[in-house]
């Protein structure tokens, strides 16, 4: 008896999971409920993604280290004639700025670093006089500085930056080491031909204050042979940059004191001069 | 029957009675995250561009907080005050860029260029330091390096005698010899002209022209015979020599 009774409810168990399989995409549109809990689920992820990464960060996302901090602003409303106006001052204390810190630096005595990326020039000056200038082939710069407003940037940018470490894949100083001959017949033994210049592709990574990285790079693909600096030059970079981990990025989008980076593509000979002529306590002007 | 009734109803769990099973809603909700995930992808991927577009509407943006600080009244006044002050600032930085003639040296591609005010007047090769330490005995060294920065002709030389370091005999293999000692006293090697820097820094002429464009020199800045003639006339003393 017990036996018939479990064959007959196996069947009944198999029919009815038959119906649920059929049922289950029709319920999708047919039962209000199954359709909320779909609804919902599927908005999990991008309400997630717009609430974490959109709204957050750009609630009040500014530079890490704001100079001024008593530069605040309220929001007005404006006709168009007015944020045309508006527009122009912008560019117009942007200029402002630059021209107040090339200044500022001109009367220091020290070599320093312009770059204005608009202009896509980068410059070494000393006592105001431009000394070499090159242009910016290409620039490659953090998405997040759009984001920032003229306000918070403007704060950021308008001192000088100061360099405090920087790495290449080139000595910043290509010092060669010899010990001074005992006596004339090991004087002639040396050779005094110079050494052939040096052509290893140039990567850098110049580390400032408030949060700014600029890479100055040369404009052509690695050789075979440079791959194993270049590897070790990444790995460098990597161990300077912990904070750019991925998983902190995650916790805090709308952090401040994440670096801004920016990459400016020269030429080999510029990128090789610039790096080598900038002092080890530099400073930089930037235009963005 | 109404036993019946009861018996069957208890044997149904409570949201089958409704329609919808517990596992069809598991399920239901499983799928919704999948097909969430699907959509949330592309978004994660653009997720600067998002938030640049997100920042175009955020209330407080960029113009109208900028008008906030200058207030609505001032915005002609305050444009006029900047165009003012950026005149004003350009001027102090032409008044940097020297009256006369100066020179530029690059050491690290090792050429040079004469200008007057933007104007390039010449340029070509020349030699630098050759960034050599110089490890003597009893722990004496020596940095072979041109000075970088602003400096300014103090004295110029024709025909100059050069007073050769202890350095020049230590790198020889040679004695020392005394300060004053006849041995010291090096002519021709400086070519033709010398414009003195300080520091015994000296622009010169070589007799290594084959060098030139390399970094081969002790500190000095070494020039070919043609560009030390044309260099020599065309600074004065007291010209500004800028070398990076």
């Amino acid at each position: 008896m017990n036996k018939i009774n479990n064959t007959s409810t196996d069947k009944k168990n198999e029919s009815m999971n038959g119906k649920k399989r059929k049922n289950f995409f029709v319920g999708l549109f047919t039962n209000w409920k199954q359709l909320l809990v779909f609804i919902l689920s599927l908005l999990i992820f991008p309400v997630l993604v717009f609430v974490y990464a959109t709204i957050l960060p750009t609630s009040d996302y500014k530079p890490a280290a704001e100079i001024n901090g008593s530069k605040t602003a309220v929001a007005v409303s404006l006709d168009n004639a007015q944020k045309e106006d508006i527009i122009k001052i912008i560019g117009l204390e942007k200029e402002r700025d630059f021209e107040q810190s090339r200044l500022d630096l001109a009367n220091q005595d020290s070599i320093y670093l312009v770059v204005n990326v608009p202009a896509h020039s980068i410059s070494i000056e000393i006592k105001g006089v431009q000394v070499r200038t090159a242009s910016i082939l290409r620039v490659e710069s953090d998405q997040k500085i759009p984001l920032f407003s003229h306000e918070h940037l403007s704060a950021w940018l308008s001192v000088p930056f100061s360099l405090k470490k920087y790495i290449g894949t080139i000595p910043k100083i290509p010092i060669v080491i010899k010990e001074a001959p005992k006596d004339t017949i090991e004087a002639q033994k040396l050779s005094s031909k110079p050494l052939p210049p040096d052509s290893t592709i140039v990567l850098t990574s110049l580390y400032f204050d408030r949060n700014l990285v600029l890479e100055i790079n040369q404009d052509s693909k690695p050789v075979e042979r440079e791959l194993p600096i270049i590897e070790a030059y990444n790995a460098k970079k990597i161990a300077y940059l912990p904070e750019t981990t991925t998983l902190k990025k995650l916790l805090n989008p709308g952090a401040t004191d994440q670096p801004l980076t920016i990459k400016l593509i020269v030429s080999a000979a510029d990128a090789r001069a610039i790096y080598r002529a900038i002092p080890s306590k530099t400073s930089l002007v930037l235009k963005l | 029957m109404r036993e019946n009734n009861t018996f069957q109803d208890q044997n149904i769990p409570p949201l089958e009675r409704s329609g919808v099973g517990g596992k069809r809603l598991f399920w239901t909700f499983v799928l919704g995250l999948f097909f969430s995930v699907g959509i949330a992808i592309p978004a994660v991927q653009n997720f600067y561009q998002l938030q640049f577009i997100a920042s175009e509407f955020k209330p407080g943006s960029t113009v109208s907080m900028t008008a906030g600080r200058i207030g609505v009244d001032n915005i002609k006044k305050h444009q006029s005050a900047l165009a003012k002050e950026i005149t004003g600032i350009g001027n102090k930085l032409n008044e940097l860029i020297p009256k006369q003639n100066y020179l530029i040296i690059n050491t690290s591609g090792n050429d040079f260029t004469l200008m007057n005010s933007n104007d390039i007047i010449r340029t070509g090769k020349c030699s630098t330091g050759s960034y050599t330490l110089l490890k003597g005995k009893k722990e004496q060294q020596w940095i072979f390096k041109t000075p970088r920065g602003m400096l300014k002709i103090l004295r110029k030389m024709k025909d100059p005698v050069w007073k050769k370091p202890d350095w020049a005999f230590i790198e020889e293999g040679l004695p020392v010899p005394s300060a004053n000692h006849p041995s010291r006293f090096d002519y021709g090697t400086l070519g033709d002209y010398s414009l003195h820097l300080g520091d015994g820094y000296m622009i010169h002429g070589t007799l290594y022209k084959r060098f030139l464009g390399m970094p081969v020199t002790h500190g000095c800045i070494r020039m070919g015979d043609e560009d030390l003639e044309v260099i020599f006339n065309s600074l004065p003393i007291g010209s500004k020599v800028y070398i990076y």
